[in-house]
């Protein structure tokens, strides 16, 4: 949608073609014009020679499926393609990516400072399990970069945040946050997957770092786990000094410096050839495959997911029994204006409502529903609806869940790309058992 | 792989040194970046080299990667600076490589002092080496759209798709970075360099070279093209052409493989010659 092949960008091919070509040729053996999936753990070495280069990274190659696979590859280059990142490592999850990265550039002792509004697995792992193992998390106001500047510590090692934050909606000020954490020696690392890269691509925008959960709408079909993180190649790892595992003699490759020796690439380098070795959350080939075929028909998904959104908001809007509709894309939303800017060609295809009735009418909406499916994920071709404090978020308490944006009655939609015209008709079905289980009166 | 600096001319040199430091008695593999490269360009082939047991130096050449300076706009002023840094990390012979840029300050060098110089590699070479008007200008007044430029030309159509040697790394925005963080005129003034050595001055330079001496193209390249290279190969006696098919200009990422055997192929026979 946004025209990467224009003056000033290194690439050949816009970016619908590279959904559907980046990081393949056509099989040079058997002439196989799809991604062929090499469902193999390992890789047969001509010598004794190849196989100690390979292990030393002096040379590139595959070793073992836990590290790297073919199949896997294409879709690593693909993903870094569309966001313009120097590489990627794909993982098994998304929680697998938000976890290699931190994992690659802290150890114990480290600091994160991310925002309040998250997905609610990442903020369990910031909250909850990371500290037992000596990193801890700072969460704060997404609509504040300066609350970013001051929860800033000598230990802090990154700064974390979405593009669009889970549940409440609110829209991150890429430029603001980035500068803020570039003024501190800082990368930012941004969770875009509510928004894949047709619709805004973070490391224009000043991120260094860039993951998704990709079994959401770059995979799109609900039907495989995976994850990915993404390297945009221009952080200053030398300059800020606070990142030994980029920048100093590696113990565990003979002392190779990373940053010296692969560049711009030394992050990603660093995730795959340590973090992804050590921690083994690999992505499989067969789900790379099939993430590959959702890769393929991105654009076009997310301008019918977009369009569909866009709908469904302005009907919830005009409903009775629904107190306020929060979804970038809506002339009232606060942070309209900046969402236009980050994601011209659409605002993604989640958003949230509130039903006035609170938590009753929210279980009788849900009851109520006979297209929408009940569960928990979004991206899905299928429009999806969860209840958060009952589930993705019902770990927090009441506090955590009032600072985080979820109320008792909220509801969350991923709209997917049915005929928006049964969509509305099944919301319809669901506002009607919401006002029959909470009358209007009792609501108010 | 040892990161070293040292002064030349008043200003930090960086040298990537993998294998043992060079010694007198036998030859060290050098290799040069391109226009709005460093020493990274070769990190598929250098320290795989070096593990065949001898030594490799790759220097960032001056106001480029970790290296001081200013780049000078002549391709002589680079051979200079060149051999002021190999006597200052002490090495004897050499087998001297570059790739665009760098081989025709490998071929400079080797023109300036062929008694040093056990062997010649010269890749993705030309002379001239014509340089568009148009790049030259916007290298001038933007290097990150000359890099783009650059980058768009360089890799040849199988690269261009992806397929990196290195899984999981994309080559374009890979490259592209390296190019675009070049400080201050150094892009300009390497790209001048290219475009204002002389060809006669290439050619002398080439009649001088008495060591084994490789040529290595890239069949689909559009920057050097291999037709660009004939007079070269004709004016360096024995020279061996080597062209990689499905290859761009950028060979050492796109062929990897074929630019580290052709390498070895030119250090086997620097051997040779040195032992006869």
């Amino acid at each position: 949608m946004s025209d990467g092949a224009a003056r000033g960008t290194p690439y050949d091919l816009l970016p619908d073609t590279l959904a559907v070509h980046a990081g393949q040729r056509p099989d040079p053996v058997h002439g196989a014009r799809a991604v062929p999936i090499y469902q193999t753990t390992s890789y047969v070495f001509p010598d004794a020679d190849h196989a100690a280069q390979l292990f030393d990274l002096r040379i590139g190659g595959h070793i073992y499926s836990r590290i790297s696979n073919p199949t896997v590859a294409v879709l690593e280059e693909r993903l870094a393609a569309l966001e313009g990142g120097v590489g990627a490592v794909c993982t098994a999850s998304g929680q697998a990516a938000l976890h290699l990265a931190i994992a690659t550039l802290m150890g114990q002792g480290s600091h994160i400072v991310a925002s309040r509004s998250l997905y609610g697995g990442s903020y369990n792992l910031l909250q909850h399990t990371l500290p037992r193992f000596g990193i801890t998390s700072s969460f704060v106001d997404p609509r504040d970069p300066q609350a970013f500047a001051r929860a800033i510590r000598p230990e802090t090692r990154l700064v974390f945040g979405e593009v669009v934050g889970n549940p409440g909606m609110e829209v991150l000020d890429l430029e603001a946050v980035a500068a803020v954490a570039h003024e501190r020696g800082l990368p930012l690392l941004i969770d875009s997957t509510f928004t894949p890269p047709v619709l805004c691509r973070p490391l224009d925008h000043g991120a260094d770092l860039v993951m998704h959960s990709v079994t959401k709408f770059i995979g799109g079909h609900g039907v495989a786990i995976g994850g990915a993180v993404v390297d945009g190649g221009r952080f200053d790892w030398a300059g800020s000094g606070l990142f030994p595992t980029i920048s100093e003699d590696c113990t565990s490759y003979n002392g190779l410096n990373f940053l010296t020796e692969f560049g711009p690439a030394a992050f990603v380098m660093r995730a795959r050839a340590e973090a992804l070795r050590d921690f083994g959350a690999s992505m499989s080939p067969a789900n790379a495959f099939y993430l590959l075929q959702g890769v393929e028909t991105l654009p076009l998904r997310m301008q019918r997911h977009v369009a569909n959104a866009e709908a469904v908001a302005s009907f919830l809007q005009a409903q009775d029994g629904v107190a306020r509709v929060n979804y970038p894309g809506l002339p009232g939303h606060p942070d309209h204006d900046l969402a236009r800017r980050l994601m011209p060609a659409g605002c993604g295809a989640v958003l949230t409502f509130d039903l006035a009735g609170g938590r009753a009418a929210g279980a009788a909406f849900i009851a109520g529903l006979e297209l929408c499916s009940h569960l928990a994920n979004i991206g899905d071709a299928k429009t999806l609806v969860i209840h958060p404090a009952s589930t993705t978020h019902q770990q927090m308490s009441a506090a955590e869940l009032k600072a985080s944006g979820v109320g008792e009655g909220l509801i969350r939609l991923s709209v997917g790309i049915e005929d928006p015209k049964d969509i509305v008709a099944d919301l319809r079905r669901g506002l009607a058992a919401a006002r029959r289980a909470v009358p209007a009166e009792a609501a108010e | 792989m040892t990161a070293r600096e040292v002064e030349i001319d008043g200003a930090t040199a960086f040298l990537a040194q993998s294998g043992p430091a060079p010694a007198q008695d036998r030859p060290a593999l050098v290799l040069l970046h391109g226009a709005g490269g460093d020493h990274t360009a070769w990190f598929q082939v250098a320290r795989a080299i070096a593990a065949d047991g001898g030594t490799v130096l790759v220097p960032d050449l001056p106001g480029n990667g970790r290296s001081g300076g200013s780049m000078p706009a002549s391709v002589p002023a680079l051979a200079q600076w060149l051999w002021s840094l190999l006597d200052a990390v002490g090495a004897g012979p050499v087998v001297l490589a570059g790739h665009s840029l760098g081989s025709l300050v490998a071929l400079e060098a080797a023109g300036q002092k062929p008694e040093r110089v056990a062997g010649l590699g010269l890749l993705a070479t030309a002379l001239p080496m014509a340089v568009s008007d148009d790049l030259l200008a916007t290298a001038e007044r933007d290097p990150p759209a000359a890099g783009a430029m650059m980058t768009k030309w360089a890799h040849g159509s199988g690269i261009r798709a992806g397929g990196s040697a290195v899984p999981g790394l994309w080559s374009t925005v890979l490259d592209f970075t390296v190019i675009a963080a070049t400080r201050g005129g150094a892009l300009h003034a390497a790209l001048k360099a290219c475009a204002d050595y002389p060809e006669a001055q290439g050619l002398a330079a080439a009649a001088r070279v008495a060591a084994p001496a490789l040529l290595l193209l890239g069949a689909e390249d559009r920057m050097t093209p291999p037709r660009a290279a004939r007079r070269l190969l004709s004016a360096i006696a024995g020279a061996e052409l080597r062209t990689i098919p499905d290859c761009g200009h950028m060979m050492m990422v796109e062929q990897p493989a074929a630019v580290r055997a052709a390498l070895r192929a030119l250090l086997a026979a620097a051997r040779a010659q040195d032992a006869a």
